[in-house]
């Protein structure tokens, strides 16, 4: 509820500012010396955990059996869950790139970003909220997990045609950390009194862990490429390219641990307990002998987690009241499905507009989202979310809050 | 205005994302692991040198340990001996043709064995360095006999070329030779003598070299030296061999029995010495302690600190068989029974055996072989008839838990020990968390007990009791676990019956022990 709150605190706030664009999806190809667009995006999104379990987990509270036992009635073989917080700064600059193509001009962007995303198997859940003991007797799906987190910042630069809006700039990637985890085969099965563990497990654990500031280095590309489509029935208006973080990274020196498990344990002999007590043993050697513990140094090349996006667009050359847009989004990371979304955007008034949408895919499922813009003088301020459900209901699946000022230089 | 707006919409993400984490993320889950699964049968002690079972299938104790071992030819030193044969002329000048052996003579020289009258010995490693000086100036032909020395029937002979005296210096040559493996007969030239060893030196000029003067100045010399000889055969007097030590044993188990008491009926204990040797020897058993807690009890008996005849080995094809003497302990004639009871930690067994106490009466016909040993052991032959009253055993184990995890935390839980028995014994089972300074910090004990199996009808076994043992950890310990840095195990055991309580070899006691934890984890 009090999420609920904040949102309309943002809408009574900005009430008196006039909107001209559609958030986060808008065209125009006014003339302008320039302009500073600001994003803020968090979301986190879940195909089977609910928001009564990761709004917990993200902002704290005890996750009772009973939720947990909620989430679980709903699981199916694989899940996944991703989430993004990220604040990003784009300069479209007045300065032309050469005298012959001043339609060109300089583009600069930087910005900083935390992602994670994760696929993971539904004995995975059990075992990390239930335990072992929960359901007894059952053999617990472990494989085929994978998961990662990244935090990184990126400065770029590039070149935007003032006419068209198209854009495209090359991108530093710092990592300032890097965690990724995956599982091949395993499984995990206990008895149903405890009288035996047998766990099978081929896992990897890299972390950065290097004392430099940035722990890897990466080169990204975003570009935007908008096709003006006309005298058509169906369609009229722009179709947006869009691109974002799209390259490779370098981890440097990274921690790369890897397990391998085949143990069907039904406890010590006594004989072995006295190995594992007695003198001159080594517990820590010892267990990581029988897990089969292996670490090493390594550099790792990874896929960036940008996104593609194709769809239409608002825009403010066509004049109409009402306008849709649909589309289709990826991201470049695991457990993301392609996300479909369709929406409509209404111009109340030179001063503001609002716009819902639909999607399905991503990390989840169905999802509604709201949004409004505001606009005064050469300001613009969106802001909106692609899940309202998660602000009003703890049984939704996710959680999104976007954010846009754009002041027209 | 733009700056407002940015100012209240920042505010807004603050508020949205930092107003929330008032506490951690938490929730607890559940975990069953077996620890322990294991059977402990007391046939799986059952072997020719531990225990047996009877026809009525109760177990009987039959231990065959060795005490102390001693290798007679580790004590049998042959020091390092140096020999020299030289030779030179009685008239003042001859001359000798080339290929002319003008030296072949046989000497006998004395080994200096102390105390030791020794006929004939094997050398088992030990080498001979031998040093030969030509005066002439032309180069000779050496032969070194050894006629005594012998390996495979074939005598110690070595044949050099030393080289011609020039400038004045005498030819030398140096050579050593491995001795391992000869048969050094030391009677002498007759066969009578003792310690004595021959040597023949026989030298010839080389028949290629010139016609030669040899004076009365000129001396033929041959050293040899004998060094570092281990012998794995003697035949003699080996002399007046004295043996004495104290054997002290440690039981690590019986230091942990901290109080109770435990009832045998009977023992039946020998210490055996065998011989093997063929030397006659005498022997004693100077005492038998066991020692607890400060406290001393010595075992008596009529033989303690006697002296007792030893038989010399027999031999058969080269090898001894050991004589044996041994000395019994039983309930009629020791108090082995209280010895026994009084559960010592250490135990000290001092001995003293001497070989051939009354000199040479065997003229010199004593013989040491390669598996001559002077050994002591020990051996039992009773019931296993054990009666427990309240016997505790306590045992400390150093557990570290200040590095739990902060995320993750035992919340609540505990053990349980389900048990079969068959044993007449039955055991209670505490823990006691201790901190650094061993204060308590908690005790973890259960309200059950493993019982003591009762007798079946029949009388000739016990039968299967069942009991399962619950052990909560108080939430007072979990919450300062990370304080505790060792665990005393204590068990207290008591047995069916304290008299005439025989074990049969149907006894076996099965654990499962396993663990039933909350865990909270908290992030």
């Amino acid at each position: 509820m009090k999420y609920f709150i904040v949102f309309i605190l943002f809408i009574g706030v900005v009430q008196k500012f006039y909107a001209q664009h559609n958030f986060p999806l808008f065209y125009d190809t006014l003339p302008t010396n320039g302009q500073i667009l600001m994003n803020g995006n968090a979301f986190y999104h879940a195909s089977d955990i609910e928001n009564r379990i990761t709004n917990r987990l993200i902002f704290g509270g005890e996750i009772t059996e009973d939720m947990i036992d909620e989430s679980y009635s709903m699981e199916s073989a694989f899940q996944s869950i991703g989430g993004k917080a990220a604040v990003d700064l784009s300069f479209f600059s007045p300065w032309s790139f050469s005298e012959k193509r001043n339609h060109l001009k300089w583009y600069f962007n930087l910005g900083t970003y935390n992602q994670l995303a994760a696929n993971y198997s539904n004995g995975l859940y059990e075992l990390a909220f239930y335990g072992n003991d929960h359901p007894k007797g059952k053999s617990m799906n472990l494989a085929s997990n994978s998961g990662f987190f990244v935090t990184y910042d990126k400065i770029g630069a590039g070149l935007y045609n003032e006419t068209t809006r198209s854009a495209f700039s090359l991108n530093v990637i710092g990592i300032r950390n890097f965690t990724a985890a995956s599982s091949g085969r395993g499984y995990f099965n206990s008895g149903t009194n405890g009288e035996y563990i047998d766990l099978q497990l081929d896992g990897n654990f890299t972390q950065s862990n290097a004392k430099t500031f940035y722990k890897g280095v990466g080169l990204t590309i975003d570009f935007d490429y908008f096709l003006h489509i006309q005298d058509n029935s169906l369609l009229n208006g722009f179709v947006q390219f869009s691109g974002k973080n799209i390259g490779f990274a370098v981890a440097n020196n990274v921690d790369l641990t890897s397990v391998s498990i085949d143990e069907y344990f039904q406890g010590f002999t006594f004989e072995e307990l006295f190995n594992i007590f007695g003198d001159g043993a080594n517990l820590e050697e010892d267990f990581k002998a029988a897990v089969g513990y292996e670490s090493r140094k390594a550099s790792p090349v990874f896929l960036m987690p940008g996104y593609l996006q194709i769809g239409k667009v608002v825009d403010n050359i066509y004049n109409d009241k009402f306008q849709p847009f649909f589309g289709v989004r990826a991201y470049t990371t695991m457990g993301y499905k392609p996300m479909v979304y369709l929406g409509g955007n209404y111009n109340i008034s030179d001063f503001i507009h609002v716009g819902a949408q639909a999607s399905i895919g991503g990390f989840g499922g169905f999802r509604s989202g709201l949004y409004t813009g505001l606009k005064k003088e050469q300001y613009q301020l969106n802001i909106g979310t692609e899940d309202i459900l998660g602000f009003l209901t703890e049984s939704s699946f996710g959680k999104s809050l976007l954010l846009q000022f754009r002041w027209f230089l | 205005m733009k700056i407002t707006s940015i100012l209240l919409v920042t505010a807004s993400i603050l508020l949205f994302f930092g107003a929330c984490r008032k506490e951690k993320a938490s929730w607890d889950t559940r975990w069953v692991t077996p620890i322990v699964n294991d059977t402990i049968r007391i046939t799986d002690f059952e072997n020719d040198s531990t225990l047996g079972v009877n026809s009525d299938g109760s177990i009987q104790v039959l231990l065959d340990r060795s005490l102390v071992k001693y290798n007679v030819l580790d004590l049998l030193e042959i020091p390092d001996t140096s020999i020299n044969q030289n030779f030179t002329i009685a008239l003042n000048a001859i001359t000798i043709q080339p290929g002319t052996a003008y030296v072949d003579e046989v000497k006998e020289h004395d080994f200096n064995v102390q105390n030791v009258v020794l006929k004939q010995a094997r050398i088992k490693t030990g080498s001979a360095e031998i040093r030969v000086t030509n005066p002439l100036e032309t180069a000779a032909d050496f032969v070194v006999e050894l006629p005594g020395v012998t390996k495979n029937g074939i005598v110690f002979n070595q044949e050099e070329l030393v080289p011609a005296k020039q400038n004045g210096i005498d030819g030398e040559m140096v050579f050593e030779l491995d001795l391992s493996g000869y048969l050094i007969d030391l009677t002498g030239e007759n066969g009578q003598a003792y310690n004595v060893l021959q040597s023949k030196m026989k030298v010839s000029t080389v028949v290629d070299g010139p016609t030669v003067t040899m004076t009365n100045q000129d001396i033929v010399n041959f050293d040899i030296f004998f060094k570092d000889l281990k012998i794995d055969y003697a035949f003699g007097y080996l002399g007046d061999l004295d043996f004495q030590d104290t054997i002290t044993t440690n039981v690590d188990f019986f230091s942990k029995l901290i109080s109770g008491d435990v009832v045998l009926n009977e023992i039946n204990l020998d210490v055996e010495i065998y011989n093997g040797i063929k030397a006659v020897a005498q022997g004693k058993i100077t005492h038998l302690k066991s020692l607890k807690n400060g406290q001393t009890l010595n075992l008596n008996h009529p033989q303690i600190n006697q002296n007792i005849n030893i038989n010399a080995a027999n031999v058969s094809n080269y090898l001894a068989i050991p004589s044996l003497t041994s000395l019994n302990f039983n309930n009629n004639n020791s108090n082995i029974v209280d010895f026994i009871s009084f559960l010592g930690d250490e135990y000290e067994v001092g001995f003293d055996v001497n070989i051939n106490p009354w000199g040479n009466i065997s003229n010199a016909t004593d013989e040491v072989f390669p598996n001559s040993e002077l050994e002591l052991r020990l051996k039992t032959d009773f019931p296993l008839e054990l009666g427990l009253d309240n016997l505790t055993y306590l045992d400390t184990i150093n557990f570290d838990f200040s590095t739990q995890s902060e995320v993750l935390r035992i919340k609540s839980g505990g053990f349980s020990l389900t048990t079969n028995n068959s044993y007449p014994f039955g055991f209670e089972i505490e823990l006691k968390l201790l901190d650094e300074d061993n204060q308590l910090v908690s005790t973890i004990e259960s309200e059950e007990k493993i019982d003591p199996a009762p007798l079946n009808s029949s009388g000739n076994g016990h039968e299967l009791t069942e009991n399962e043992l619950l052990f909560e950890v108080p939430i007072s310990a979990l919450e300062h676990i990370q304080n505790v840095k060792s665990i005393v195990l204590m068990v207290k055991s008591n047995s069916t019956q304290l008299n005439d309580n025989v074990v049969f070899a149907d006894a076996m006691l099965s654990c499962f022990l396993k663990t039933n934890f909350i865990l909270n984890t908290a992030f």
